[in-house]
C-alpha cells in the first residue's frame, strides 16, 4: 500500500506545481500587454520628439535662415574678390 | 461473433476516415479563411501608411522632407452636451463654430475636425480632456528652405481618395517611388484590447518612400534665385527665369523662376503659377538663337568665320517683308564674327538663306529643337518644328535669328550646351540618385543624346561667343579676366498676330569659363521695363550670377 501512496503524491505534487507554474506565467504574460503599450508610448515619443528636433535642426541650417541672421549681425556681400595664383599656362610662346 | 468484430472495425474505420477527410477539409481546403477568421479575434490590421520619400539637394540637404502633424476627430456618439463641446474645440482649433456644431451633430462615429495640427497645439487641445475627441498622426512635408526651388519641386495635394499625391516639377513626375507602398501590420491584443505582442508582418523599412538625392546645389540655386529676385525688381519685370546646367553631364545645378508660390500653401495661389515656365512655356527666343544657327551653318563648311555678309549693307527683303538690324545699323561686308558680334539680323538672314531649309530642319532637330529635351520633370511641352512645305522663304529667314519658332527655355539651355560641351548634346537632368527604403543608392548615369556639331565648330562658335561677349553690346557688364561665351536676346512678343515693340522677353544665354566650362546658364526677364534690351538687363544679372558661380567654383581669372 505504500507504493500507490508515493505515486499519489507525486501525482498531487506535480498537479500543485504546474498550476503554479501556469498562474506564473499566465500573470507575466498578461502585465506583457501594459508593459508593452507603456514602451510603444515611450517610443513614439521619443520619435516625435526626434522629429520636432530634427525640424527645428533643418530650419536653422537652411540657407535662408543663415542670410538673414547673418545680414542681421551685419555681414555684407563682399563685390571684390582677389586670387593668389594664376594658372600656370600650358605652354610658353619662346 | 467474428462478424460482429468486423462490422465494429469497419464502422470505426469509417468514423476515422470521415474524419480525416473532415480535418483535411479545414485544414488544407479551409485554411486562409479559418486563419482570417483566428487572425480577427486575437488581432486587429493597421493601415500603415508610407512616410513620403525625401527631396534632398546634392550636400544631400532635405528641401522637402516630413514633419508629424495630427488631425482632430471626434465620434459625435461620446459627446453629448454639444453645443458646449463645439465653442471649446472651435476656440482651440481656431475654427468656425457653426462648422464644428454641424460635425459634432451627425450621426456618424468619426467626424474630422481640422488636420495639420503641430505637437503643441495636439497637446493643448488633449489637456482639455474633452471626451470622444481623438487624434491621428499623419506627416505633412515641410519645407526648411521654403519657397526655394517651389517649381522644380511641385508640391503635394490630394488624390481622389484623399491620400497624398504629388503634382507638377519632381513631387509629380516620381510620385509613384516618393510615395512608396502602403503596408497593412497585425497588433495581436489581449481579450480588453490591450496590444500583447509587437506588430506583427511590419517591415517597417519598407513603409517610406524612396528618397530623391537631386542634381541640384543648394548653393547654386540660392545664389541664382536671389540675384534674379533683385533683377526683376531692378528691372521692372514682370517675371523672370534662370537655369543653370553643367553641359558635360547635364547635371542641372539651378532652375529658378519667378512668379512662384510656396509649395506648403499652394492653395493659396492661383492655378496658373504652379507649371514650371522653364519646361513647360514657350517663347520667341530672338537672339540667343543665333548661335545654334550661325554653328549649323559652320559645321555644314558653307560659311567660315571670315566669310563676308553680302546683304549687310542694308535691309533685306524677303518676300515682300522688310528685314531690319534691331538698331537700324548696318555693316557692310561683316563677317560672321561681327554677325553675332552686332547681333545682325540681316546678316542672319545671309547665313539661314545658305543653311537652306533642309540642312536647316536637320540640324535644329540635332540640336533637340521642336521635342522635348526629356528632362525628368512634370509638365515638359514642345512645339515641333514645322514640316519642310510650310517652310516659306521668309519663315527660314526669321527663324534664323530666332523669330517665328517657339522653343522651351530648357530646349534652348540643352542645345546651346552643345557647343559648350565639344559638340556633345547631353539630356538633362534634375535627380541624380534614388535611395531606396534600404539606404541602397542608385545613381543616375549621364545620357548622350546626340553630336549636332563637331568638335572643331563648337571650338569656332565658342571663340566667336567670347567675342561677342569682350565686344558686343553687353560688354560694360562683362566679367574682367574671364573668358565667357554668351550671347544676348531681345525677342519682341506676338500681340494679335502682329510683335509689340514696346514689350519684349530680354534674355542672355553663355558658358564659362569658355575653355572648360562649368556651367552653361540662360537667364530670361519677361517684359522688362527700364530698357527692353536683354544687355541691359539679362545681362547684368546673368555675370552676377557668373562672378559667384566662377568664385563658388575656385576659378581663377584667366585674362
Amino acid at each position: 500500500m505504500k507504493k500507490p501512496t508515493f505515486i499519489i503524491f507525486i501525482i498531487l505534487f506535480l498537479i500543485v506545481a504546474l498550476s503554479l507554474a501556469r498562474v506564473v506565467v499566465s500573470n507575466n504574460l498578461s502585465i506583457t500587454g501594459v508593459t508593452l503599450l507603456k514602451l510603444e508610448n515611450q517610443l513614439n515619443s521619443y520619435k516625435i520628439e526626434n522629429s520636432n528636433l530634427r525640424e527645428k535642426l533643418l530650419s536653422v541650417t537652411s540657407l535662408s535662415y543663415i542670410s538673414s541672421e547673418s545680414s542681421q549681425l551685419g555681414f555684407v556681400e563682399s563685390k571684390n574678390s582677389f586670387t593668389l595664383t594664376k594658372p600656370l599656362p600650358l605652354a610658353i610662346k619662346q | 461473433m467474428i462478424w460482429r468484430y468486423r462490422a465494429i472495425l469497419l464502422i470505426l474505420i469509417g468514423i476515422f476516415c470521415l474524419i480525416i477527410v473532415r480535418l483535411f477539409y479545414w485544414q488544407v481546403v479551409k485554411t486562409s479563411e479559418l486563419s482570417l477568421l483566428g487572425q480577427s479575434q486575437y488581432g486587429r490590421a493597421i493601415k500603415v501608411l508610407p512616410q513620403r520619400g525625401e527631396i534632398k539637394t546634392s550636400d544631400s540637404f532635405p528641401i522637402a522632407t516630413n514633419k508629424i502633424s495630427y488631425l482632430v476627430f471626434a465620434n459625435p456618439k461620446e459627446i453629448k452636451d454639444k453645443e458646449k463641446n463645439s465653442l471649446i474645440l472651435s476656440h482651440a482649433l481656431d475654427v468656425d463654430r457653426a462648422s464644428v456644431s454641424a460635425k459634432l451633430s451627425l450621426d456618424k462615429f468619426w467626424v474630422p475636425l481640422k488636420s495639420g495640427i503641430d505637437t503643441l497645439e495636439k497637446e493643448k487641445i488633449s489637456k482639455l480632456n474633452l471626451p470622444g475627441v481623438g487624434f491621428e498622426k499623419q506627416f505633412l512635408r515641410f519645407y526648411p528652405e521654403a519657397s526655394m526651388a517651389a517649381h522644380l519641386l511641385g508640391f503635394v495635394g490630394k488624390d481622389e481618395a484623399g491620400g497624398d499625391k504629388g503634382y507638377f516639377g519632381i513631387e509629380g513626375y516620381y510620385d509613384r517611388l516618393l510615395r512608396g507602398k502602403e503596408q497593412t501590420a497585425i497588433q495581436i491584443h489581449d481579450a480588453l484590447g490591450r496590444p500583447i505582442l509587437s506588430r506583427a508582418n511590419e517591415n517597417s523599412k519598407e513603409t517610406r518612400g524612396s528618397n530623391l538625392i537631386l542634381n541640384i546645389n543648394r548653393s547654386i540655386q540660392y545664389i541664382a534665385e536671389e540675384k534674379l529676385k533683385k533683377g526683376i525688381e531692378r528691372y521692372g519685370a514682370s517675371g523672370g527665369l534662370v537655369g543653370i546646367m553643367d553641359p558635360k553631364t547635364g547635371n542641372i545645378l539651378a532652375l529658378s523662376s519667378f512668379p512662384s508660390f510656396s509649395p506648403s500653401d499652394f492653395q493659396d495661389y492661383t492655378p496658373n503659377l504652379y507649371k514650371n515656365p522653364y519646361v513647360s512655356n514657350l517663347y520667341e527666343p530672338g537672339s540667343t538663337f543665333k548661335p545654334l544657327v550661325m554653328s549649323s551653318a559652320l559645321d555644314s563648311k558653307l560659311v567660315t568665320p571670315q566669310t563676308k555678309c553680302s546683304i549687310c549693307s542694308g535691309p533685306v527683303s524677303v518676300s515682300g517683308f522688310d528685314i531690319r538690324t534691331w538698331n537700324n545699323k548696318y555693316y557692310k561686308d561683316n563677317n560672321m564674327v561681327g554677325v553675332i558680334q552686332h547681333s545682325d539680323n540681316v546678316g542672319m538672314v545671309f547665313v539661314a538663306q545658305k543653311l537652306g531649309v533642309d540642312r536647316m530642319i536637320n540640324y535644329l532637330s540635332a540640336f533637340g529643337i521642336g521635342e522635348t529635351t526629356g528632362i525628368d520633370l512634370q509638365g515638359e511641352v514642345s512645339q515641333s518644328l514645322a514640316p519642310k512645305e510650310l517652310w516659306y522663304p521668309v519663315d527660314l529667314a526669321t527663324k534664323g535669328f530666332g523669330q517665328g519658332i517657339s522653343i522651351t527655355p530648357i530646349e534652348l539651355l540643352s542645345a546651346t550646351s552643345a557647343i559648350a560641351n565639344k559638340g556633345v548634346r547631353m539630356e538633362p537632368h534634375v535627380v541624380g540618385a534614388v535611395e531606396d527604403p534600404n539606404g541602397k543608392i542608385s545613381r543616375i548615369p549621364p545620357k548622350i543624346l546626340g553630336k549636332p556639331i563637331s568638335e572643331e565648330t563648337a571650338k569656332v562658335m565658342t571663340e566667336i561667343l567670347v567675342n561677342a561677349v569682350n565686344k558686343g553690346e553687353a560688354s560694360w557688364t562683362r566679367l574682367k579676366g574671364y573668358r565667357v561665351a554668351g550671347k544676348t536676346g531681345t525677342a519682341s512678343i506676338p500681340v494679335k498676330g502682329h510683335y509689340d515693340p514696346n514689350q519684349t522677353i530680354a534674355s542672355f544665354i553663355g558658358f564659362a569659363p569658355s575653355d572648360n566650362p562649368k556651367f552653361v546658364m540662360l537667364v530670361i526677364l519677361d517684359r522688362p521695363t527700364t530698357s527692353i534690351y536683354g544687355a541691359e538687363t539679362a545681362a547684368p544679372i546673368f555675370f552676377d550670377i557668373a562672378r559667384n558661380l566662377l568664385l563658388y567654383f575656385g576659378v581663377s581669372p584667366s585674362e
